[in-house]
């Protein structure tokens, strides 16, 4: 059997990677999948803990996770295309509109 | 041998998710991430959640999948020139591992060692539980999608100003 500690631990493992991946990759879509892992890591942390303590109550936060991360997806993707139908942006310094034209001359271009 | 398919599935779910952070294209990026799903459906099988275990295969490895291959062919991305990472990425990798590490520790000295047998919460318990104490929260959730629909609905519409 295995202890609650060691899915508690992978499941830190898997939110802290999904983290990384938000704040490190830095096209839009890559930063959805991140969020995918975090919620994943999440997820697995719920079943865990309801599956130790004999409940169902983790699976039913787990089931609704779902489909508040296919709510959250359906609007994100939308907007990410609409980003890239309108600006042709694919990575997140592209989306700089909302700049001050002062600080954008500061460093130089804006996006690159 | 129970033991041995946990950890090694659990390694399969962190390396495919380690993967995102290094590969440069986006459909491998999917594929990986399609594994580390279908993995931590595996390992939900494992811990007794059978129907928690389906629904991740149907919802996210199936339905969510889906949607994010859909928007990389809409957008025909092509791989990143140079390197993934921007400059500077030492330093939230470095945060997130202590991060993880800080977890690590707090949980190998937390008295919760006890272990039990593995025990299977079947669909029965949680349908019971979902459309029991938990109704109002099974109408906020399909509130939440009828919103959802409605915003999706709105921003793909044709003919914008």
């Amino acid at each position: 059997m295995i202890p609650l500690t060691h899915s508690l631990v992978i499941a830190a493992l898997l939110f802290t990677l999904g983290l990384a991946v938000v704040l490190l990759r830095r096209e839009l879509l890559f930063v959805l999948m991140g969020l995918e892992v975090m919620f994943n890591g999440v997820a697995l942390t719920a079943v865990a803990a309801g599956q130790h303590w004999g409940n169902a109550d983790g699976q039913v936060l787990t089931i609704l996770l779902m489909a508040v991360t296919a709510a959250e997806l359906v609007v994100a993707l939308i907007l990410v295309w609409l980003a890239f139908q309108h600006f042709r942006a694919v990575r997140v310094e592209d989306l700089a509109r909302l700049r001050d034209a002062q600080f954008r001359d500061d460093v130089g271009g804006g996006a690159s | 041998m129970y033991d041995i398919i946990f950890y090694l599935t659990a390694a399969i779910a962190v390396i495919a998710a380690a993967a995102l952070l290094v590969l440069r294209h986006p459909v491998h990026a999917a594929l990986y991430l399609i594994v580390s799903l279908l993995a931590l459906a595996l390992l939900f099988f494992l811990l007794g959640a059978p129907l928690v275990a389906a629904l991740q295969v149907m919802l996210y490895a199936g339905a969510i999948m889906v949607l994010f291959l859909f928007l990389m062919m809409v957008m025909n991305l092509r791989p990143e020139r140079g390197r993934p990472l921007p400059a500077g990425w030492q330093g939230p990798a470095l945060l997130a591992l202590l991060l993880w590490l800080e977890i690590f520790v707090l949980l190998s000295r937390s008295p919760l060692e006890s272990a039990g047998s593995a025990m299977v919460i079947g669909p029965k318990a949680v349908g019971a539980a979902l459309f029991g104490p938990y109704l109002v929260v099974v109408e906020a959730a399909a509130v939440l999608l009828l919103a959802a629909l409605v915003a999706a609905l709105y921003l793909s519409r044709r003919g914008r100003p």
